[in-house]
């Protein structure tokens, strides 16, 4: 799966280069990731980079990010008296945005739909190690401080499928910032 | 252009609609069942049964995954020596049927040779998951909501070891 999504993002890079005047970025980011109805789970934090391919009318983003969920409460009248610490999720995909405009001055919304390579681990529990292809989509802005700066702010939902056929959904709020190279 | 634009916006509009209506229908949820026994005779059997909690009633025809099984213990050694507790699941005994009074061969350990010293003990939902073994039939007799467990202990006599409260804990992806 892994190898699928570097080739996917070669290949965008390369249709940019060979487009007109492309803009190539780079940038990190940090937040919070939440997960969505996952009793065994709670928020944590969020870090990754992406690099930035503004095509014709959309900017390619391939990203690599790490979510660390947090320690659950146990559920009420369980009498668990403490849960496991929360799973890692690890990503490498690619984001597709509708707006934005890097490296121009202003504020920019932007719409993002994504695609990556999910892994969730956990360290306390040897019975959680997943990997999975899963989507995301959500919406953000960038606000343009200077030609080679932006700032960027996004939420997104993101849904990991799971073996059986379920899924794992979170919420991921992030801020960073892009150099436009 | 801008009908590309329009398209790919669509798109997104609806993948962000299918992970909304996704979330109102599925989750992960625990689903708890609560025991203690006397190790009388160095043998317990208890018959697991969690299809009358709430949340597995609610998700039963829905449930995609057993993420994972667990169990709390706290247990009370009155012995001057270690004892060694094992557990053992297999299938569900069906109401009516004679009570096993041994482990059957078709059985699987799940926790092997445990060591337990004089004292009181708390082993964790956490501590329990790393020491569990046999997950794949584990996780597969949790899905179905039953299953029997069987105790064993070597080196006690009597009522001198007791699981004072225990508690099987699955995690289960419904959809």
């Amino acid at each position: 799966m892994r190898v699928t999504v570097v080739l996917l993002t070669l290949l965008l890079i390369g249709a940019a280069l060979s487009a007109q005047t492309p803009k190539i970025g780079i940038g990190g980011f940090a937040g919070l990731s939440i997960p969505l109805a996952q009793d065994d789970q709670a928020s944590g934090k969020e870090f990754g980079f992406r690099a930035r391919v503004k095509l014709s009318f959309l900017t390619v983003e391939p990203n690599f990010t790490i979510a660390k969920w947090g320690q659950a409460d146990p559920p009420s009248g369980s009498g668990i008296s403490e849960m496991p610490d929360g799973s890692k999720v690890t990503s490498f995909g690619v984001d597709a945005l509708l707006g934005g405009a890097p490296g121009v001055p202003g504020f920019k919304p932007f719409f993002v739909i994504g695609g990556a390579s999910y892994k969730i681990k956990n360290d306390e529990n040897p019975q959680i190690d997943e990997s999975a292809l899963g989507f995301s989509a959500g919406l953000g802005f960038l606000f343009g401080l200077s030609p080679k700066f932006d700032l960027d702010v996004r939420g997104k939902g993101v849904v990991i499928p799971t073996d059986g056929g379920g899924s794992k959904k979170a919420v991921s709020v992030t801020a960073g910032v892009a150099v436009n190279l | 252009m801008r009908a590309l634009k329009t398209r790919f916006a669509l798109i997104g509009l609806a993948a962000l609609g299918l992970l909304i209506a996704g979330c109102l229908v599925s989750g992960t949820f625990i689903i708890v069942d609560d025991f203690q026994f006397t190790a009388q005779s160095g043998f317990y059997y208890y018959r697991v049964d969690i299809t009358d909690n709430k949340d597995w009633q609610e998700h039963k025809d829905e449930i995609d995954d057993v993420d994972a099984v667990g169990a709390e213990f706290f247990i009370t050694s009155e012995e001057e020596g270690p004892v060694t507790f094992s557990v053992y699941i297999d299938d569900y005994t069906p109401d009516g049927e004679p009570t096993p009074n041994v482990v059957p061969a078709t059985a699987t350990v799940i926790i092997d040779s445990l060591v337990v010293n004089p004292g009181k003990h708390h082993m964790t939902y956490a501590q329990s998951l790393k020491i569990i073994v046999g997950t794949a039939r584990l996780k597969a007799l949790a899905k179905t909501g039953r299953f029997d467990y069987f105790g064993i202990s070597s080196g006690n006599l009597g009522e001198t070891f007791r699981v004072d409260s225990a508690k099987v804990i699955c995690t289960v992806t419904a959809g």
